[in-house]
């Protein structure tokens, strides 16, 4: 089951998004960068996904500090996004992703198609 | 509406730009909050100078040219996204501290003449756009009084929200009748803000009560701290980086504070069509509620970073608008950025503690934004509506909505003021060749 955090100022809108999934294998808390980082370094088959004018500011914050640039991605005010890019950024082991609030609605259901159809390492389908 | 730009605030806008760009090439301190984040691995030597000045250019163009030139056009007013976002990446991309100095000064005679001259052709043209442009001040400044109600929805529910937004304008109805000498959107947002800080207090005491309720039944506070602690070493280390440097953001305060006393330099979005408007105590009022949104990201990411913003907590902005001269607002912007990165470690030791506050910020930083999109919008159909009626209000929606469904390559608070200033090109092309008839601006 993965679990997102979400942080950053659409919260309640990307909230509302994934919500709307009504996937029970998906768990989702509402969260910020300070809480969710120390968390995300400890956990597996966790995410967080960032949002805020820039995608990147507000968006990573402190995340980049707690779990390496390696972890972290931001696709900036880009509007759109193909799951196939986001397989490739979860198969390099990127688990926080930042966007632009105005993007919410286009980037976040593909970003979340990827993360649930991806395997976190040592699992089988 | 002519403004022109006085010597002084040509020469401190040259310097502020000179020195933000040599602040960067120090990685001390960057303006573009997205880009920072990424200044630690830059300083760590970790990515590569080209990699990180890819970054922190495709996180600056669109910002660039969708948002800072356009509401620098349609206001005639200067403001930090089109002089700073550049200078980051200029100082970023010199190898060296003169190289930065010079470019930085390179870019600030550009815009500040360029716009200079911009503005100059703009008002003997027969559709003037700057003066259509002074539409945009009466929405701002009322509909900017309910962003507390929005906040309040936003974090505290529905329910809250509504009872906050009647309470507000009740606040506007009775200034206006009662009170004329105050004006009544100030009176709106001050109810406003009391009714959200009650509410965060209320929120903050009972999730520590919660929090204490939850302690007592779970015990796994030993893991956290070890991480925790790997992290806030990383923050003091990157605080006392910043600290050290203090005599160099103490410039960057002068600087701020000159050259925002000028009246020519807008620190927050809307404020730019205010101070055109030589309304400066509201110009204050918003950058100061705009600042309380910021302070939180700017702190978080200064001390994950260590660098600073350029502009500093945005506190600066606000008072020196209100300064009678030049010389006190550059020490007052001074004072201010040098105790702002003294007391970085403990504002960001503070928000950990208080999870509501920093959601509260994150939210007045969203309710601000959405209340000055419809207020933007409306005020640049309005504009429209002031050089060409109807086929003004045409053309300006008709570009909104186009960059609406285009992916947005124009932030969506910038796309009215966009608007405006295509559609004022082309009447006054049509113009030029008798198509269209300039009606008088009120």
């Amino acid at each position: 089951m993965a679990t997102i955090y979400i942080g950053g100022l659409g919260k309640a809108e990307v909230k509302q998004l994934l919500e709307q999934r009504r996937d029970p294998e998906l768990k989702i808390v509402v969260s910020n960068d300070l809480e969710a980082g120390p968390i995300l370094k400890r956990t597996q088959n966790t995410y967080y996904l960032g949002t805020c004018h820039t995608g990147a500011g507000g968006s990573l914050g402190a995340m980049l500090a707690f779990l390496g640039r390696q972890k972290c991605h931001t696709f900036g005010r880009k509007a759109h996004v193909s799951v196939t890019d986001v397989h490739k950024l979860l198969d390099s082991g990127v688990r926080v992703f930042g966007l632009s609030v105005d993007q919410i609605d286009t980037v976040v259901p593909s970003l979340m198609d990827a993360i649930q159809a991806h395997l976190p390492e040592g699992r089988t389908p | 509406m002519t403004l022109h730009f006085t010597p002084l605030a040509i020469v401190i806008t040259i310097l502020a730009t000179a020195y933000a760009a040599f602040l960067s090439q120090m990685a001390l301190a960057v303006f573009n909050d997205g880009v920072r984040p990424f200044i630690l691995d830059f300083r760590r030597g970790e990515l590569s100078r080209a990699k990180m000045i890819a970054i922190a250019f495709s996180l600056s163009t669109g910002f660039f040219f969708g948002f800072g030139v356009p509401i620098a056009l349609a206001s005639g007013v200067l403001n930090p996204w089109v002089l700073f976002l550049p200078t980051d990446v200029l100082g970023i991309f010199s190898p060296n501290k003169w190289l930065a100095l010079i470019l930085g000064a390179l870019w600030g005679a550009i815009v500040v003449f360029g716009l200079n001259a911009a503005t100059t052709i703009a008002n003997s043209l027969p559709v003037n756009v700057p003066q259509a442009m002074g539409q945009m001040a009466t929405p701002i400044l009322f509909l900017f009084a309910f962003f507390p109600a929005i906040a309040i929805t936003m974090q505290f529910g529905r329910l809250q929200g509504v009872g906050a937004f009647v309470i507000s304008a009740f606040a506007m109805l009775i200034t206006v009748k009662w009170l004329p000498q105050v004006f009544p959107g100030s009176m709106a947002l001050a109810t406003g803000m009391i009714m959200l800080i009650i509410f965060a207090l209320v929120g903050e005491v009972n999730s520590k009560k919660e929090a204490r309720a939850e302690a007592t039944s779970t015990s796994d506070a030993t893991e956290v701290s070890t991480d925790e602690n790997e992290a806030t070493s990383l923050f003091s280390e990157n605080a006392a980086r910043l600290r050290k440097h203090a005599p160099y953001f103490i410039i960057m305060g002068f600087l701020i504070g000159v050259l925002a006393n000028t009246h020519m330099f807008g620190g927050g979005e809307a404020t730019s069509f205010i101070l055109a408007k030589g309304q400066y105590v509201n110009a204050t009022q918003i950058d100061f509620y705009r600042a309380l949104g910021f302070i939180p990201l700017i702190v978080t990411t200064s001390v994950a970073s260590g660098a600073f913003q350029i502009v500093g907590f945005m506190l600066t902005c606000p008072i020196a608008y209100l300064l009678p001269n030049p010389i006190l607002a550059g020490i007052v912007g001074s004072v201010l950025f040098g105790i702002e990165v003294l007391v970085l470690i403990y504002v960001v030791r503070g928000l950990s503690a208080l999870r509501i506050l920093s959601d509260v910020s994150d939210n007045i930083r969203y309710a601000i934004n959405l209340t000055l999109e419809v207020a933007i919008l409306f005020g640049s159909i309005t504009a429209g509506n002031a050089m060409a009626s109807g086929v003004g209000i045409a053309l300006v929606g008709g570009i909104y909505i186009l960059n609406e469904v285009s992916g947005r390559p124009v932030v969506r608070m910038a796309a009215g003021p966009m608007g405006v200033i295509l559609s004022g090109i082309f009447l006054n092309v049509f113009a030029y060749i008798h198509l269209f008839t300039p009606i008088t601006i009120k």
